[in-house]
């Protein structure tokens, strides 16, 4: 069931009033049935799978925090590990490993072939296992008691906001706010519909359309050169930014309603003055569990800087095929990983370079950051390593010309460089609303968007309200498209 | 809690009001008006011309409107869904045709409006009826319904078949999810804004240019829709088929297809069928995500059609009649060129 259809339109009110209708004991069922119900509306035989990687890890906690032996622990958790990451390599990584050893296979001269399985990926999968991952990490670092309530347990790994696409969630977070009673609270209503609206104006609103244009170029990239790849890929970037930011908002929101507190997910990252702080802003569920499970058990900080820089590099190559079975994946991470290890050797050579919280200053290096993310999303967007090849060759190729048959005023130019084959309209609403997007960031400071509307008047705040649903209502995109984060 | 139900209330109330009342009144697709929409163009079109501009209109009332007012039976019907409305006169030299396919067109469109044939004594000679897997699936579109009366007569009187109708439900009337659209609502506010017309053109023997029907019910698709860009159709056709799951027909479906078939027969109708290829990327996804569903469709099909001894035309696989990725509008229909190959042109 997808957020930003009628369906969830539907669901979301009848699960929330029945939750505040139930008496606490019976909650987690519903809960629980209700996120059986959104995950089998998908693929329901996919349940299985999850059921599965459930029981694992609901015995392995149990059974870490029993084992007295330090030895036979690590076993369990290996166990529990390898069952998740399985699961993983099974469904989402199989096809791509055969085809890359087949070609191997191929280049020594063995002609013997891996068959593939061409196994539809279960949705969400590598969201869930990762949350599930953490919930026997922690219980075997002793931060977590093991959940002794198998339906609290599967609601844990299942809670149907965060089920599909995050935020990745830690069991000392999540598990014991199941446990606690939740009244009924208007202020958290409130948060949490202001939240979901403001999501939904992303998802529908921003992401949707500018899918449009990002597709129609990187359909078809080697029809175009210069403005057009530049101007698509600054789309995806706001595509991908907003696609899932709302994706996350939607779910924090609809926890929120009914009283449960959900991780943040964004923090505006393209207002970021480095990579590093972007990475502190983006899917920060995803990057504090890489940090915490595989970048600190790899010496952290504690290590020798080549060793930290090497282990950096390696974090993010792991976290780009995360993304996706494809080489493409792998790249952007390496990309941001270089980038980042580049960064952290600039700043200790260069203590005062760039320092400074000057207004000029601060846009310059939000601009380079949001450029050097914008080369990296096109290895994340393009279909193939030689349509990312083909755009990083060809992204500023010809600018000065286009730029002359764009101002000569010929509708057919404007349409081909700069509309990118789409109507006039669609380009003038979609530039408007990142323009609304960023002006409400820009005003945000250090809150969150419901913080920051609630902080303000009635006034100001229903016209905010009217209007986010005025826009939503004309010039929301509603044919039902996944968000991108589902496949991964 | 009531504060807040009233606030809420207070917020989405008035929106709700508003998508209601622009979708009723300005009513592009002209849902909630009264048939004489329809009439008027059923009235061109029998009267042998073409029009022009049609795209508000209840298909299958439509072709209610046009067996009722025809004066001649055609020699030749073709019925079907959208994927066979191109079928033309130019296929068969001589003979008069009349294309009565409907767009989503299923098993009870071909059973009703088979119903509505018969009971105006208009059964042809000859009869083309489109078979395809989507058109036998229980219960997909309910939008045959506003022709309930004459289903009901083709499977009663005709099929002696028992039928459950089931309740009457408000939610699978279109007009009703229409009202509550949000898509309706931005139709509306777009077909409001632009000032357009909701009148269609009569336009005599001239092709209708910007979406109509030629006078014998064969459609006219704008120029956008049949210049497509082949790169995008092939994109969305890759992408829907990696996640559209189909199952070939089940033996219920199949054994009410085959009564209409021997139906017709018992009428002296000369029935063919055909079948009209996918997509090649949409063909292959589907096949790859439903264990062969449609190579496996395809070969019910035609065991049917040679137990019944009916000829049976073109194929679901696009390769099997020579039709490539460029033939196609869209992931589900190919252009003319291609139609004339399932007709061996």
């Amino acid at each position: 069931m997808l957020f930003n259809s009628f369906e969830f339109a539907v669901f979301f009110p009848v699960v929330t009033g029945l939750f505040f209708l139930l008496p606490h004991r019976y909650r987690w069922a519903l809960l629980l049935a209700a996120s059986c119900f959104f995950y089998m509306f998908f693929r329901p035989v996919y349940i299985l799978i999850l059921l599965l990687t459930i029981v694992i890890d609901y015995y392995a906690g149990i059974w870490i925090s029993k084992e007295p032996d330090k030895r036979k622990r690590k076993y369990l958790l290996l166990l529990s590990i390898c069952a998740n990451v399985g699961v993983l390599v099974v469904f989402k990584y199989y096809d791509f490993i055969a085809e890359n050893l087949n070609q191997l296979l191929g280049i020594v001269g063995h002609d013997a072939s891996i068959p593939f399985l061409h196994i539809l990926l279960p949705i969400g999968l590598s969201f869930h296992t990762f949350q599930a991952m953490s919930y026997t990490i922690e219980v075997y670092r002793g931060h977590q008691a093991p959940e002794r309530h198998f339906g609290i347990y599967a609601l844990y790994v299942m809670f149907y906001p965060q089920l599909v696409a995050g935020p990745i969630e830690r069991p000392q977070n999540l598990i014991h706010q199941f446990h606690e009673e939740k009244k009924f609270s208007p202020e958290n209503v409130r948060s949490g519909l202001i939240l979901i609206c403001w999501g939904l104006f992303k998802k529908v609103v921003i992401a949707d359309r500018l899918s449009f244009f990002v597709d129609q170029v990187y359909g078809n990239v080697t029809e175009y050169t210069g403005i057009p790849l530049v101007l698509s890929t600054v789309a995806f970037a706001f595509q991908i930014y907003c696609d899932f930011s709302g994706y996350s908002d939607i779910a924090i929101g609809s926890a929120r309603v009914m009283g449960f507190n959900l991780m943040s997910n964004f923090d505006r990252p393209y207002r970021s003055t480095s990579l590093t702080e972007f990475w502190r802003r983006w899917h920060i569920s995803l990057s504090t569990w890489f940090r915490d499970y595989v970048y600190v058990p790899m010496g952290g900080k504690y290590v020798r800087k080549a060793r930290r820089y090497l282990n950096l590099v390696m974090v993010f190559l792991i976290s780009g095929f995360w993304h996706g079975a494809n080489w493409t994946f792998v790249i952007w991470g390496g990309i941001h990983g270089s980038i980042m290890v580049a960064e952290q050797e600039l700043r200790s050579r260069f203590t005062g370079l760039l320092h400074g919280n000057s207004w000029l200053l601060t846009c310059f290096k939000r601009g380079l950051v949001f450029g050097v993310v914008c080369m990296a999303w096109i290895f994340f967007r393009a279909g193939s390593l030689d349509d990312a090849r083909y755009i990083t060759m060809n992204l500023f190729r010809g600018i000065p010309d286009q730029i002359s048959l764009i101002l000569s005023n010929e509708h057919m130019y404007r349409l081909k460089l700069l509309y990118l084959q789409q109507p006039s309209m669609e380009f003038l609403v979609a530039f408007l609303s990142i323009m609304i997007l960023m002006l409400v960031q820009a005003a945000q400071k250090s809150l969150t968007v419901d913080q920051w509307l609630i902080s303000k008047g009635v006034a100001f705040r229903w016209t905010f309200y009217y209007g986010t649903i005025g826009a939503i209502l004309l010039f929301g995109v509603f044919n039902k498209s996944d968000f991108i984060y589902f496949q991964f | 809690m009531r504060r807040v139900l009233a606030k809420l209330m207070m917020l989405f109330l008035p929106f709700g009001g508003i998508v209601l009342w622009v979708n009723f009144y300005v009513d592009p697709a002209n849902l909630f008006s009264d048939h004489s929409y329809t009439k008027g163009i059923a009235s061109i079109m029998i009267k042998g011309h073409n029009v022009d501009n049609v795209s508000n209109y209840d298909e299958r009332l439509l072709q209610k409107e046009i067996i009722t007012g025809i004066q001649e039976t055609p020699d030749i019907v073709v019925i079907g869904s959208s994927r066979v409305m191109e079928v033309d006169t130019g296929l068969f030299p001589g003979q008069k045709l009349r294309n009565l396919s409907v767009s989503h067109g299923n098993i009870h469109d071909l059973i009703a409006i088979i119903g509505i044939l018969d009971s105006m004594n208009r059964l042809p000679k000859g009869m083309i009826l489109e078979i395809d897997p989507a058109m036998l699936v229980p219960n997909e579109s309910q939008e045959w319904k506003v022709l309930t009366t004459f289903h009901h007569y083709t499977m009663k009187n005709l099929l002696k078949r028992e039928f459950d109708y089931g309740p009457e439900s408000i939610f699978l009337d279109r007009r009703m999810v229409a009202l509550f659209s949000i898509q309706y609502f931005q139709d509306a506010v777009r077909f409001w804004s632009r000032g357009r017309a909701k009148q269609y053109e009569d336009v005599g023997l001239s092709a209708p240019l910007s979406g109509g029907r030629f006078s014998n019910g064969v459609i006219a698709y704008p120029e956008y829709y049949r210049m497509p860009d082949t790169l995008k159709v092939n994109e969305d056709a890759a992408r829907e088929g990696r996640k559209t799951r189909m199952a070939p027909p089940t033996s219920g479906m199949l054994e009410l297809y085959r009564d209409l078939l021997q139906l017709l027969k018992g009428k002296s109708v000369q029935v063919k069928l055909v079948m009209v290829p996918y997509h090649p990327a949409y063909y292959a996804g589907i096949n790859r995500n439903s264990d062969n569903a449609l190579v496996r469709a395809e070969d019910l099909f035609r065991e049917m059609a040679e137990g019944n001894h009916i000829e049976i035309l073109g194929s679901l696989n696009p390769d099997k009649v020579h039709v490539t990725g460029h033939d196609f509008y869209d992931r589900w229909h190919c252009n003319k060129i291609a139609i004339g190959r399932l007709f061996g042109q």
